[in-house]
């Protein structure tokens, strides 16, 4: 367990990648502040037994101006923020002449202007103790194209400009930015795929498996923890996208 | 009790010391730029912990804009409330 617990935020920590986030940082021993439309049991179960190092509030990420003042509390709070990582996310399937206005902005809002809103925000405790780690979790939709997801890859793709620009910006404070790019991986999101689709996935990955949120997790810490690593984006897809 | 204005004295002191700028006097007319040496991370930062500070930031909203902030005193008028 660590001696000094670090200010960790977890965006969308109720549930899959966030909440194993939530929970490798808490076993670490670190605050955690987190998110989440709604209050899940794996939240419960965190609260009850971490306490006051388990920090939960009803947001939706869709809305930009609540998740700037979440972060705002947690830097009333505890003064400083030592790690974000912008996890929350949602998906947007179909044809493009097909997609509605209302999932477009939505994707818009949580996918991006609520993360590019709680990174300003959480920069300002990072900024305060000139020293930070942030991850954007993309997607490999980011790297290469796929049919039924042009707006989504719209919005994980602006992730990696925002990543090596905003690298740059806070570099000198020792702030480090960075981004990891999951494929596909066992989790709710791949739970609807038919057994031939998930077999096509498989095929077309060199290491012939799917990642498991274990491995996202690791790769979500070796970002957050190396000293020398900034601006870049680590796809975890098995090879996938090479 | 510290005013709003020793509070800008101190972060701008201590933002000086902490990025090794020289021993710039601080005063009202001193601009934070060309007069104090700091950069506009440099502003980014003391903006940030004044924010801590005093749980206030004018520039957020639009209300005052930060191109206006040329000097100490500019400063210290942005956050009088």
């Amino acid at each position: 367990m660590s001696a000094d617990p670090r200010v960790v935020v977890v965006s969308g920590g109720s549930a899959g990648l966030g909440n194993a986030l939530v929970d490798h940082y808490l076993a670490r021993g670190d605050i955690v502040a987190t998110f989440s439309r709604s209050r899940s049991e794996a939240i419960e179960r965190a609260i009850s037994s971490c306490g006051d190092r388990c920090q939960w509030q009803a947001v939706d990420a869709a809305d930009p101006a609540a998740v700037q003042d979440f972060a705002k509390q947690v830097l009333r709070r505890h003064r400083r923020v030592d790690a974000l990582v912008n996890n929350a996310g949602v998906g947007v399937d179909g044809l493009l002449t097909l997609t509605r206005d209302e999932d477009i902005r939505r994707a818009l809002a949580v996918n991006l202007e609520s993360v590019i809103a709680l990174t300003r925000t959480c920069l300002k405790g990072m900024l305060s103790a000139r020293g930070g780690s942030i991850v954007n979790v993309s997607s490999v939709n980011a790297i290469r194209g796929h049919k039924g997801l042009s707006v989504y890859s719209a919005t994980k793709a602006a992730l990696h400009g925002f990543t090596r620009s905003l690298a740059r910006e806070v570099g000198p404070q020792n702030i480090r930015v960075n981004a990891v790019a999951p494929g596909f991986f066992e989790s709710a999101m791949v739970e609807h795929m038919s057994p031939a689709q998930k077999a096509t996935i498989i095929r077309r990955t060199p290491l012939k498996k799917l990642a498991t949120q274990a491995d996202l997790v690791a790769a979500v810490d070796f970002l957050l923890s190396a000293p020398s690593v900034t601006g870049q984006v680590l796809a975890v897809d098995g090879g996938f996208s090479c | 009790m510290n005013t709003t204005e020793d509070v800008i004295y101190e972060v701008l002191t201590r933002v000086m010391q902490d990025e090794g700028l020289a021993a710039i006097e601080i005063t009202d007319s001193a601009r934070l730029i060309d007069d104090l040496g700091l950069k506009s991370l440099h502003i980014a930062r003391t903006l940030a912990l004044l924010e801590l500070e005093l749980d206030y930031d004018p520039f957020g909203s639009g209300t005052v804009p930060i191109t206006g902030v040329q000097t100490v005193r500019d400063l210290c008028a942005a956050y009088q409330r």
